[in-house]
């Protein structure tokens, strides 16, 4: 990592950067500290978003003060919380999100899902208590708070809360509790908790930590009727293969953590103090639809920026060269993102290397990427799950679907773009770069779908009710992505990258279904693509199609005639491009819609052909062979000889090695 | 030679490794024999298997029209659907190991002593047939010696990682110091069992007074240290330089210009390991002369 950009393009704002500073760099030291000055000044007028009006509905909004004990890995919570009724018929019952008490006992559904704990957890679990839910008129709401389980009925599961009101929420009303909680963190096993680094430091990411609305739906709304007599609670319980989904609104959130903790979190810091050995720490977030936050006396800081986005690095102190690593990639994502999606509309982002199982995670503004000591360039790991997590500010953050129904439509469309942006940089090893053997993203996923029981798992399933984790992971990510990447090879990029954008555009800050993914992918390709949503968004069909037989012969006036026959092997149907070439480096080609088990189609030429392909330009990523594809007249030799002589010298070595021991 | 005159004087001396490094450059040029007879033994079987488990692979993609694709360039979705197609033809291609190894490390065994015993100005095939049994006891006796090796810096860098917390530790633990000192270990055991047969051959030891011999030549005379490392270097660079020759750009190169490039690397392989047996001879016979003349 050069410094020089470090400390040049990046000056410290209300914290001197912690990094390592060349001393080549002293003399812009004086240049740095007078733009510090001026950053920490204008910071209080940063706003979250570049926007000045609200762009969601902001149905809720949050104003809590948090303290952490870190002697008990505790969080002691107080302030107020608002929902307001976005139906046009009261409420009389409010639903909430107690994550954290998926880790409270090994009946949760999270914990009976995911088949237990980890060695050594015996002192990690983690709860959440509300001490004080009252109105603001005073009404006691505790007494009434009753736990429920709308997935799966087990009275060990308080993940979720009903809590009748009094009296009802009118439509267009707010309602604003006075709360209270504890929140003792569970040793992380899975995104949210606590972890003690090697040298004793703590780590904490405060992830699912506060009491937090469920989502009301109204008549129109995702799935609910349009002419539903009301609207429902859509709040799930915690399960171990999905994720989250929430309303947007504002959240104005004081952490107080012991001095000398480095923080991080949703939105914009507008306040810090120091004082009796605590650090507080104020930040406003606006048009998001979760709050984050992490802490750690361990964390090394470096600051960046993008355009209009302050960019924050919380490293590991083990991690201190890579620090240019992850700028580099989050620029990357960044403009990848911005080229093919939309503009980024938050002004901050943070990108937290953290340990465990909390990496790999993405809040509003605020992502988990991790790293390793020595990680090699040559695997681009790190990259991969940077520009990942960052993808998610766009398909969960902005586009908050339901993850816990369509975690494709997060995950899945997600990988997709992911997949885009890292091959588009770093070329066909962008994951992994040996030279000889490269590997791209792309091909990754379609590896990884293709070859691990395609035939099993649709997009569309409820996250928990996959067959293992393994299979939510197959069909979520590679699976959607390969989908995706297949509808681009049908409609072609420019196409593709309109949908992503109107899909962008018209359903940011709000909870679209595959259905309004669907309907814009229709209305910008002015075509009906119920026969490519159903089989391979809906439904499990796979896709393979072969050339089976290849004949030439030569006709009377010199002319040749090539015969191909291509079948279609498995249920998937999918119109087909087939290219035969011929020997003097012509080629032609026909369509063929694909809906029968099997064609032939003859071409005749002046030329003998020497191959057939179907799929020529491998644009129907979901063919799950792709190797039948193809039938060339002669048998070539190049492969074997090619690979005898390879394998023969990679054996030589081999019985050297051997050899060498004996 | 004054070293040899001193080791029959009953001291032990080094011998100089430039001396023995004269020795082994004069083994190599001058028996060219035995290095074309080591490289072809190597080379057939190594030919022989890679045409096993290429040939079913072969056989799925000679028609498949993407033969020049595959030998050009890697392709991660047919090279998946190639294995997932024939890998378990490729797989049971594996059991042909069952031959290859022990063949190998019988070859090594009489090999070895085979070539000591040429470059004394004797007969190869003599000295295996003579002198290979016993090579092959010392091949086993110190093959074991080796697993020590390797269990004992297993056991000690795990204790060492488990004082040195943290990912830093861990990873130069056992990505750098724990490889690096069972590479050390292993190269000392080589030099210990070379140094033996050469003691069974060149010096005339029992097997069991070469392989105390060898133990003790390698931990005594560092000198010998010095042919074996460059020996190495040498048969190092050769590798690296095959291995360049493999990501020379697809196309740029015939693949049978490459293969022959790379079989011509391999060819010198064979004469640096004739000379190391060159410079072993010269150290054994002036350490451990023989007090009756062999009667070959
Ligand atoms: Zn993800």
């Amino acid at each position: 990592m050069s410094c020089f950009p470090l400390c040049f393009r990046n000056p410290p704002r209300s914290r001197f950067i912690r990094g390592f500073v060349h001393p080549l760099c002293a003399w812009r030291r004086l240049l740095a500290l007078a733009l510090a000055v001026m950053v920490v000044a204008g910071s209080s007028a940063q706003r979250p978003t570049i926007f000045d009006a609200p762009q969601s509905s902001r149905i809720v909004s949050y104003e809590l003060d948090v303290s952490l004990d870190s002697a008990t890995r505790t969080l002691r919570g107080e302030g107020r919380m608002a929902w307001r009724n976005p139906g046009a018929v009261p409420v009389d019952s409010l639903q909430l999100h107690l994550y954290l008490n998926a880790f409270k006992s090994d009946q949760t559904t999270f914990m009976r899902e995911r088949g237990g704990t980890l060695p050594g957890f015996a002192e990690g679990w983690g709860w959440i208590d509300i001490t004080r839910l009252e109105t603001q008129a005073g009404a006691d709401l505790l007494e009434q708070l009753l736990f429920i389980q709308p997935d799966d009925d087990n009275a060990a599961d308080q993940t979720v809360a009903a809590v009748p009101m009094p009296s009802p929420v009118l439509p267009g009303e707010a309602v604003t509790l006075t709360v209270a909680f504890e929140a003792k963190l569970p040793r992380i096993l899975a995104r949210t908790g606590y972890e003690v680094r090697p040298d004793g430091q703590l780590f904490v990411m405060a992830a699912q930590w506060f009491p937090k609305f469920g989502v009301y739906e109204i008549p129109g709304q995702r799935y609910v009727p349009p002419d539903a007599p009301a609207g429902r609670w859509n709040a799930h319980q915690f399960h171990a293969n999905s994720e989250f989904y929430a309303d947007f609104g504002t959240y104005d959130v004081t952490i107080d953590v012991p001095a000398g903790y480095v923080v991080g979190a949703t939105g914009v810091r507008v306040e810090t103090s120091e004082s009796d050995g605590r650090r507080r720490e104020r930040y406003k977030a606006e048009d998001v639809h979760d709050f984050a936050w992490t802490a750690s006396p361990a964390f090394l800081e470096y600051t960046d920026h993008w355009r209009h986005v302050n960019l924050r690095l919380l490293l590991q102190p083990e991690h201190r060269g890579q620090a240019r690593r992850h700028f580099d990639a989050a620029r990357i994502a960044m403009e990848g993102y911005d080229r093919m999606v939309g503009t980024y509309p938050y002004t901050t982002l943070t990108l937290v290397d953290g340990l465990g199982a909390s990496n790999g995670m993405e809040y509003p503004t605020l992502i988990l990427c991790g790293t390793r000591y020595g990680a090699p360039r040559w695997f681009r790991l790190s990259e991969l799950v940077l520009i990942h997590e960052f993808g998610h500010q766009y398909f969960y953050g902005l586009l908050a679907s339901n993850e816990f129904e369509e975690a494709w439509l997060d995950e899945g469309i997600n990988s997709y773009v992911e997949s885009k942006v890292m091959d588009g940089h770093y070329g066909p090893g962008s994951l992994v770069d040996l030279p000889g053997m490269p590997i791209g993203s792309r091909a990754a996923h379609r590896l990884l779908y293709a070859k691990d029981a395609p035939e099993r798992g649709a997009l569309v399933t409820n996250s928990w009710e996959y067959a293992s984790a393994a299979e939510y992971g197959k069909v979520s990510y590679s699976k959607s992505a390969t989908v995706l990447s297949t509808l681009e090879g049908y409609l072609g990029w420019p196409l593709m990258q309109k949908i992503l954008h109107t899909y962008f555009e018209r359903w940011r800050f709000r909870h679209p279904t595959t259905r309004d993914f669907q309907a814009v992918a229709e209305e910008v390709s002015v075509q009906d693509l119920d026969w490519f949503f159903a089989p391979y968004v809906y439904g499990t069909q796979v896709l393979d199609y072969a050339v089976t037989d290849l004949e030439t012969s030569q006709t009377e006036d010199g002319w040749h005639t090539t015969r191909v026959r291509v079948e279609r092997l498995r249920d998937g149907v999918f119109p087909q491009v087939l290219r035969v070439a011929f020997a003097d480096g012509t080629a032609q080609d026909t369509v063929w819609d694909g809906q029968l088990p099997a064609a032939t189609f003859t071409f005749t030429h002046e030329i003998p052909a020497v191959h057939a392909r179907i799929d020529p330009d491998f644009l129907v990523a979901l063919d799950i062979n792709r190797l039948n594809n193809g039938r060339a007249v002669t048998h070539s030799r190049a492969f074997g000889l090619r690979h005898t002589f390879k394998f023969t010298l990679w054996i030589q070595y081999a019985l050297h090695m051997l050899a060498s021991l004996f | 030679m004054d070293s040899v005159r001193a080791a029959h004087a009953g001291v032990a001396v080094l011998t100089p490794g430039r001396t023995l490094l004269v020795r082994g450059l004069q083994a190599a040029r001058g028996r060219l024999g035995l290095v074309a007879l080591l490289y072809s033994v190597g080379a057939l079987l190594s030919l022989a298997f890679a045409g096993l488990l290429v040939k079913p692979l072969q056989e799925a993609v000679a028609a498949s029209s993407y033969a020049p694709t595959l030998a050009e360039s890697f392709d991660l979705a047919l090279w998946a659907d190639l294995l997932e197609l024939r890998g378990g033809a490729v797989r049971s291609q594996l059991i042909h190991l069952a031959w290859i190894i022990p063949v190998s490390l019988l070859w090594k065994a009489a090999a070895s002593v085979g070539i000591l015993h040429a470059l004394q100005g004797h007969s190869f095939w003599q000295g295996a047939a003579r002198y290979g049994p016993r090579s092959l006891l010392l091949g086993m006796l110190f093959f074991c010696l080796s697993l020590l090796v390797v269990v004992v810096v297993v056991l000690l860098f795990a204790l060492i990682g488990a004082q040195w917390e943290g990912e830093i530790g861990r990873t130069w633990v056992w990505f750098f110091f724990g490889p690096a000192a069972a590479a050390f270990g292993l190269a000392v055991v080589t030099v210990m069992r070379d140094a033996a047969r050469a003691a069974l051959v060149v010096g005339g030891r029992s097997t069991l007074d070469a392989a105390a011999a060898g133990i003790s030549a390698a931990v005594r005379h560092r000198s010998i240290g010095i042919p074996f490392l460059v020996c190495l270097g040498a048969g190092s660079l050769f590798a690296a330089l095959s291995l360049l020759a493999e990501l020379v750009t697809p196309g740029a190169l015939p693949a049978i210009v490459r293969f022959a490039a790379q079989q011509g690397m391999q060819v010198l392989t064979a004469a640096v390991i004739v000379g190391w047996y060159g410079c072993l001879v010269a150290y054994a016979e002036a350490i451990w002369p023989r007090s009756v003349p062999s009667s070959d």
